[in-house]
């Protein structure tokens, strides 16, 4: 299952505070899909930091970020 | 697809950018008081020592000491890179420039060669220190901003060394052939190559970024800037082997019409903004751009009608309108972004660093880092300055009040600054 977060129309910092409110209540299988208009490389140190992982997609507008917990192997296998 | 795991991003320490983004209107507050002190003996000779001092405070002890600070925090973002031992590294940059454009400006008031020499050192070692270090960062990245990046800091090169070249002649009375026109290629070096085109690199990340607006043109962000530098480059050749060849004045109307693309699809862009909410930084950002605009013009203008050129207050209003105008503008509103969103990043990974995180408090807003009621009373302050050092031209007495207004715009600018940098440290404290 995912959660959708549209942030691509947001100014700074608006869109991490987003993110990081929402990290929390990823459960187990499931993962964050972001629609952002430029990658967040600010972010990804904090996710590693905090045990997510993430792929980015940056081949159209708006980029989507998918984030999951790194130990959870259903989620990630979830990512289409 | 990109799997950003694999490339972990690193933030430099606050430290790293802002004593760069301190340090600068420092040298504005120098350069408004040298204003005030040389009065209207201003409009004597453009290459005066005091005009030189004047200048050279704006261009290295503001201007490049903005771009020194926004190159470094710019290239974790742009190229997923970090320059060696951070702190060190641009604590030993940001004295050698400091002290170097203090050595350099007190030395063109004094007269005094010695301090010269000082400055061809420290200017030197900052400069060349600079690019072979950001230079080696962005050998193995690719993108338009980082092509942008390299060819700003190539302009930064010849125009160090021209530079360097000129003061040698002052500070050691050699005889240096062509010395007027060397002082113009590393005049136009110097602003629209290594100043003009880190802008319009920076642009391209921070206007989308912070004003919501559509991206710049792909075609535009991987062309401009190359070809602004190709045609700068051409311009030079000409330049030293025809002098004021009609040819010469023909090349440079192409490097205004290439700065012009610019500034008129920055307009456009913001007026497609997705997200049409009040901004101070877009103030910023569009009197800059009109500034761009008008001083094409008037350069333009200056070079079909030579006569408007040789009018004495065509440097100096050519001057304004693009260093005033445009240079400071743009990158005053791009500190009133970069600086709370440091802020704030910062504050924001100290909260979530289990190790060091006592209490866990609300972060501040970026506009509750730096107000935006705030930023708009300096800005209108510095605007009027603006108007009124074009107002001086034609009324010369004027340039106490531009030189006591413009000193309080920098005073204004230092303590939204220095504001924004006690509440990281309360902040910071209540954290841990």
């Amino acid at each position: 299952m995912k959660t959708t977060i549209d942030v691509s129309q947001l100014e700074p910092c608006e869109p991490m505070e987003r993110i990081l409110a929402a990290l929390p209540n990823i459960q187990v299988g499931e993962y964050l899909h972001i629609l952002h208009r430029m990658e967040p490389h600010p972010l990804y140190p904090i996710l590693t930091q905090q045990g997510y992982s993430w792929i980015t997609k940056t081949n159209k507008q708006p980029i989507e970020i998918y984030i999951w917990r790194s130990d959870d192997l259903i989620a990630k296998a979830n990512i289409v | 697809m990109n799997t950003a795991n694999l490339a972990l991003q690193q933030t430099p320490p606050l430290s790293v950018p802002i004593r760069f983004f301190i340090t600068a209107p420092l040298f504005g507050i120098l350069a408004s008081l040298l204003l005030i002190y040389i009065g209207p003996d201003i409009f004597s000779s453009r290459w005066g020592l005091n005009i030189l001092a004047l200048t050279h405070l704006f261009t290295l002890g503001f201007v490049s000491m903005i771009m020194f600070g926004a190159i470094l925090q710019l290239l974790p973002v742009v190229a997923g890179t970090i320059i060696p031992k951070p702190v060190l590294t641009s604590s030993i940059i940001h004295i050698l420039l400091t002290v170097g454009s203090l050595s350099l400006t007190s030395g063109f008031i004094f007269g005094q060669d010695f301090l010269l020499r000082i400055a061809i050192v420290l200017l030197g070692l900052s400069f060349f220190s600079f690019v072979a270090i950001v230079g080696y960062c962005l050998i193995q990245v690719k993108g338009n901003i980082i092509i942008g990046m390299r060819l700003a800091l190539l302009a930064l090169l010849i125009t160090a060394g021209l530079g360097i070249g000129l003061v040698v002649r002052f500070a050691y009375g050699i005889t240096l052939p062509l010395a007027m026109i060397l002082a113009n290629i590393h005049l136009t070096w110097g602003l629209v190559g290594w100043v003009g085109l880190l802008i319009i690199a920076i642009a391209y990340q921070v206007v989308p970024m912070f004003q919501i607006t559509p991206q710049y043109n792909t075609k535009l962000m991987r062309w401009l800037i190359p070809i602004l530098f190709l045609v700068l480059l051409l311009w030079t050749l000409a330049y030293l082997w025809l002098e004021n060849n009609k040819l010469v004045g023909w090349i440079s109307i192409l490097i205004g019409l290439g700065l012009a693309v610019f500034g008129a699809k920055t307009l456009h862009l913001q007026i497609k903004r997705l997200r049409k909410i009040p901004d101070v930084t877009l103030n910023f950002w569009r009197v800059g751009a009109v500034g761009l605009l008008l001083s094409i013009i008037l350069w333009i203008t200056g070079i079909i009608w030579t006569e408007l050129a040789n009018q004495p207050f065509y440097p100096l209003l050519l001057f304004i309108l693009f260093v005033g105008g445009f240079v400071l503008m743009v990158i005053q509103g791009m500190l009133y972004k970069i600086v709370p969103f440091l802020v704030w990043l910062h504050l924001q990974n100290q909260q979530l660093n289990p190790l060091r995180t006592v209490n866990m408090i609300r972060i501040p807003h970026m506009k509750q880092i730096i107000s935006p009621k705030s930023a708009q009373r300096q800005f209108w302050v510095y605007l009027i300055a603006l108007f009124c050092s074009i107002l001086t031209l034609q009324f010369p007495n004027l340039i106490y009040l531009t030189g006591i207004i413009l000193l309080v715009a920098f005073i204004l600018l230092e303590y939204n600054l220095l504001k924004a940098l006690k509440l990281y440290r309360s902040v910071l404290i209540s954290i841990q």
